[in-house]
């Protein structure tokens, strides 16, 4: 349920910038999502097909990108992709890594006129 | 016209957070946010805490449910300081509820030296939002089966202490304590463990112990 939460970031973040530069409309946006940030594409495009109405992005087409996660072993500092729930690094096999990527959601880019 | 922005979705979130934390720091108040599913025994730890610490030092408690303030009445008996928050539907506390409530509407909170944040009951998304606290802690229950780490990996990696709870039913229950200890040890291996039962009273003093512990390193 918070994927709501997010969108409304989203829709407030990219309404602030779009008025700023002067933009009428946002026609595109691109976001990424991380593969662990525990937020669910699908829920994320439901949510934003009902709260974009009645703002400036009202118009606007969305573009989802899944951004594979990526951890980085606390011992040898290998870089792999990890696999919940151990997070094993598969050169020297330490668990619990750190993540590097794919923990966070982020807007790349908006286009707007 | 394109506009980069790169821009983090739960910068918000973090911003609010560091406010909190900045005037926690201040008031030198310990912040404590505790997580784990519904029925877990937050609410029951948090009495027998509350119990124990309460006589010794200034306590308070934002209790946060979806509904009613059934929980803000049991832990009544020991500090008047407690704000429920009822979510109405949403999953997980923000930090800007909690900035809200130390900055405007109860600002009495900071007088307390240990502020205790009992988070709406979830494994999964009260993870992904710093409230702004000092320690973040997680219980598990046996009776939730020893399964659960793996399940919900997230919610126990990013925690600086977990609590088994329960720890008086565990004859009666199917969960190894010894595997779920391993497994959580692997999953996060700088958290403490502490095993414990609020009912009998098993393991609570040395809970209690380490928070004040805590206490005393913020406020030296």
């Amino acid at each position: 349920m918070h994927e709501l939460s997010i969108v409304s970031s989203l829709i407030e973040i990219i309404a602030t910038d779009a008025r700023e530069k002067g933009l009428q409309e946002v026609t595109f946006v691109r976001l990424i999502i991380g593969a662990l940030s525990s937020a669910n594409p699908r829920a994320i495009e439901f949510a934003l097909e009902h709260a974009k109405s009645g703002s400036i992005l009202e118009g606007a087409s969305f573009e989802i990108v899944v951004e594979e996660a990526q951890s980085k072993c606390v011992n040898c500092a290998t870089l792999f992709e990890p696999q919940l729930p151990f997070l094993m690094c598969p050169s020297c096999g330490t668990p619990s890594s750190s993540f590097e990527k794919g923990r966070e959601i982020y807007i790349d880019y908006y286009e707007g006129e | 016209m394109r506009v980069y922005l790169a821009k983090n979705l739960r910068e918000a979130n973090k911003n609010s957070a560091a406010d909190n934390r900045k005037i926690l720091g201040e008031h030198g108040v310990l912040m404590v946010n505790m997580m784990g599913s519904p029925g877990c025994g937050k609410t029951s730890l948090l009495e027998e805490t509350l119990k124990r610490l309460s006589p010794k030092y200034r306590l308070a408690v934002i209790e946060g449910d979806l509904y009613t303030a059934e929980d803000a009445q049991r832990l009544k008996p020991w500090t008047s300081e407690i704000v429920q928050i009822n979510t109405e539907g949403a999953c997980h506390l923000e930090a800007n509820y909690i900035g809200h409530l130390l900055t405007q509407n109860s600002p009495s909170l900071l007088d307390a030296e240990i502020l205790f944040i009992e988070n709406i009951g979830n494994l999964v998304c009260p993870a992904e939002f710093d409230l702004g606290e000092d320690i973040r802690v997680t219980l598990l229950s046996v009776t939730e089966g020893n399964d659960k780490p793996r399940k919900y990996p997230l919610a126990f990696k990013e925690t600086g202490a977990i609590l088994i709870t329960k720890l008086d039913l565990l004859d009666y229950v199917n969960f190894n304590l010894e595997r779920a200890t391993l497994d959580l040890k692997i999953i996060n291996e700088r958290s403490v463990i502490f095993p414990l039962s609020a009912k009998t009273g098993e393991g609570v003093e040395t809970w209690c112990n380490w928070l004040e512990s805590l206490l005393k390193k913020k406020r030296k």
